[in-house]
């Protein structure tokens, strides 16, 4: 298991380093210009201009800005905002913490209900439960994620007063309050997801089902509980434990809408306003703290999927 | 709590980029001036000013007793420390082009400080209005230095608690404010909320108490809401579009006019802005009252496919033109552009809209590559920060490289007249023959609607269409 981990976390680095490259020389290459982008239209002052450029050193050769970016970086340093000089690293624990707790709690709610309602589906397949549940997966997966936050806000926030409808509160301050600003936005994220998980589940269950060793179980005269929970289940876990992997990304990438509608201080509108200003230490640190947790979303995965599979562990 | 459309980066009076950073900066900060509800500057941290007879030296009086939020004292020496704080371009302020005519400042007495200029320059008081005007704690400057856009020190009505970006912008009353009433509010705290529906339902369920601004569709529905008011201001910010004077097909002026022509104004209004503006022909706002010219609309170029038709064929282009517009991504300005390349298209004018993420629009709208582009301006209280870096042929914001002898020497005119009549009519001459030339094809000037819950007093719409907070109060 441990050799299996570290083969694992290996194959990690060159991923990352090959993406620094790439997103350094999209975020250098395309047109815009750091020091005029924010000011648009409006009069800068030229001197100003030469001596902002010299002093955030774009006006030495790429690779160069590349190399001592890289450099610093490898020893926890990403610079400072253009825009704001604010420290990075400071600016993306900030942001990080906002998105990682609203995907994780998205995850959560995503799962349970989609287990709990795939699971069901197969079970009883061809009841109301397996049609209502097929159709609820449908409404969930072709909703827009801005729509359906909207819609929220206007029937629980507006209509009912229960929940805030925008802002953040962070958990160290307050988290009753924390998590009360946090239900609207992380239901809205998880929709899209536990509709793919909840009919990734439901067909991931069928086939187990129809496994020569669910019979013989049956044969055995298990109850139909321990059939489906303790033989069947498990084994419908590992496509389950793939797709969660596979689609933390879209889940990091849907962040963005929902932290835009939700008006929440996260990662996604961080990364949009960081590209849209080029400001390129935020963009950077940005990309490559999502890559890192891409990554090791997908590590995470594969390593459950050795905790359910032995046959995984052993190849 | 104040809903705003977005956040700042910077609460750098000098240094500020956006309108969200302006609505902010007064309510941390005073200027040495301050306008009326006409546009007019009455006396700020300064109580009165005076140019020299050959417009050289400005001799600025400055109010007693005033304090900056960490005690010490805004006097002479200070507002001193401040102007050449911008002028060394080392602190990289971008504002410090809006005061490049002026070379040094002098202390003559603990109260009163001279600005000296290499030419004459009579908006300078209404320019520094703009951004450099408003006086920071040396103390402060010095210690945060570059970090001092997020560590602002003024002598406002309200002083920083807490910046969290993209979060909430946390102030609170200034107890020792200069003006013995205010701030009335015991503090204030602003939200950025992008999304305006999310912001208006905000409103709406009480969250927050007033929001910088509603979209024309939404002022109906939101006038009728007993729980809410609605505040407005006409001629409030006008989109346009620039027309590159020495890129095909725009260098040729009978092309420039025959578009002009065939914009749609009244058919915008309705469509987007649900009637709450007004067709526009020249660079000048209704909102500049001294100034404004109603006659504009005689002498500029009003939507008439047959004039436009006529001056194709002056130009010997009867078939029409083909170019492209750049525009900004955002629903509001497509559909905008969607209506002009309806319109056109009728007099054989192929426009096509080429939709720009905001950095590469502004590279190319700097660089002067583009053809057409739709952007927008919002009023400053003097004309000249309306007209003349735009259409000065040696104006640093005239990315059309407009160039007309007889406007330059119109707009050089007006930088040394004294205020009143005399410089109105020569900003007057130069619309004329600006809107004549259109370097921008003008298009409406907007309304502009805000909106409060009921129980919110005390806040009144200004014409620099900043958010002034410190008489306002819940209840």
């Amino acid at each position: 298991m441990g050799r299996h981990i570290i083969r694992q976390l290996a194959t990690t680095i060159p991923v990352l380093v090959l993406v620094s490259v790439i997103v350094f020389l999209f975020a250098h290459l395309a047109p815009g210009d750091p020091i005029t982008a924010l000011a648009g239209d409006q009069v800068v002052d030229e001197q100003v201009v030469a001596r902002l450029r010299e002093d955030y050193g774009l006006d030495r050769p790429l690779p160069v800005q590349y190399l001592t970016w890289a450099g610093n970086a490898m020893t926890g340093d990403l610079g400072y905002s253009f825009n704001t000089r604010q420290d990075v690293s400071d600016i993306l624990l900030d942001r990080l913490a906002v998105t990682v707790l609203l995907t994780v709690f998205a995850l959560v709610i995503a799962l349970s209900v989609a287990i709990v309602m795939g699971v069901l589906a197969a079970i009883y397949k061809g009841s109301w439960i397996d049609y209502a549940n097929q159709l609820l997966a449908m409404i969930g997966g072709s909703m827009p994620a801005f729509w359906f936050g909207i819609l929220l806000i206007l029937l629980v926030s507006q209509r009912l007063k229960w929940l805030p409808a925008s802002g953040y509160v962070s958990f160290t301050d307050n988290p009753i309050d924390a998590l009360r600003h946090l239900i609207l936005p992380a239901i809205t994220l998880s929709t899209g997801y536990a509709a793919v998980l909840c009919r990734v589940t439901r067909a991931s269950m069928l086939d187990v089902l129809h496994e020569d060793y669910v019979r013989t179980a049956r044969a055995k005269g298990l109850s139909p509980r321990r059939v489906n929970m303790g033989h069947a289940f498990r084994s419908a876990l590992l496509p389950i434990i793939t797709m969660v992997g596979v689609e933390a990304g879209h889940l990091l990438g849907g962040a963005v809408i929902t932290e835009t509608v939700f008006a929440l201080p996260g990662m996604g509108r961080l990364l949009v306003d960081s590209v849209s200003s080029r400001d390129f230490p935020v963009f950077q640190g940005a990309t490559l703290v999502l890559v890192i947790l891409l990554v090791a979303s997908n590590t995470v995965a594969d390593i459950a999927y050795g905790l359910a599979d032995p046959r995984v562990r052993r190849r | 709590m104040v809903g705003m459309t977005g956040d700042g980066s910077t609460l750098d009076p000098a240094n500020w980029t956006n309108i969200n950073e302006r609505h902010f900066i007064p309510a941390i900060f005073d200027n040495l001036v301050a306008v009326d509800e006409n546009l007019g500057l009455v006396p700020g941290l300064a109580t009165e000013w005076t140019p020299s007879e050959d417009g050289l030296e400005w001799t600025f009086r400055l109010r007693e007793g005033v304090l900056f939020h960490d005690g010490t004292t805004c006097d002479a020496e200070a507002v001193a420390f401040n102007i050449r704080w911008v002028l060394d371009e080392s602190n990289g302020l971008r504002h410090r082009a809006d005061i490049s005519m002026v070379t040094d400042v002098e202390v003559v007495d603990p109260l009163t400080v001279k600005f000296i200029l290499d030419s004459p320059f009579a908006p300078l008081p209404a320019t520094l209005y703009e951004s450099v005007g408003y006086i920071s704690s040396p103390t402060a400057l010095e210690t945060y230095g570059a970090d001092y856009g997020s560590n602002p020190v003024g002598t406002g009505p309200f002083k920083l608690v807490e910046w969290r970006r993209d979060n909430q912008l946390v102030l609170e009353r200034f107890e020792d404010y200069w003006q013995a009433d205010l701030p009335r509010a015991s503090g204030v705290t602003f939200m950025p909320i992008p999304d305006t529906a999310v912001k208006l339902t905000n409103l709406r369920s009480g969250t927050i108490d007033l929001v910088d601004e509603i979209a024309a569709a939404d002022v109906e529905a939101v006038e009728s809401d007993e729980s809410l008011q609605v505040f407005t201001l006409a001629g409030s910010r006008w989109p346009m579009i620039r027309l590159n004077t020495i890129v095909e097909p725009f260098d040729n002026v009978l092309l420039r006019q025959a578009f002009s022509h065939a914009i749609p104004r009244e058919g915008i209004i309705q469509a987007i802005y649900f009637g709450r503006a007004q067709p526009a022909y020249g660079p000048i706002s209704p909102l500049y009252s001294s100034v404004y010219d109603p006659d504009i609309e005689q002498a500029g170029l009003a939507y008439d496919l047959d004039l436009a038709r006529q001056k194709l064929e002056e130009a010997g282009m009867a078939d029409g033109f083909a170019f492209t517009l750049d525009i900004g991504a955002t629903p509001q300005t497509a559909r905008m552009a969607e209506l002009i390349q309806a319109s056109v298209s009728e007099i054989g004018i192929q426009m096509e809209i080429q939709p720009q993420e905001s950095a590469a629009f502004t590279e190319r709208l700097r660089s002067k590559e583009f053809q057409a582009a739709l952007g927008s301006w919002t009023p400053r209280p003097d004309v000249d920060g309306t007209v003349y870096q735009h259409f000065h042929t040696d104006g640093l914001a005239n990315w059309v490289s407009y160039s007309n002898p007889e406007v330059d020497a119109l707009l050089d005119q007006t930088r040394t007249a004294p205020l009143g009549e005399e410089r109105n009519e020569l900003f007057r001459q130069a619309e004329r023959i600006i809107a004549n030339d259109v370097p921008w094809a003008f298009i409406v000037f907007e309304e502009l609607a805000r909106a409060a819950r009921s129980a919110v007093s005390g806040y009144e719409m200004t014409p620099d269409t900043l958010l002034h907070l410190g008489s306002v109060q819940k209840g």
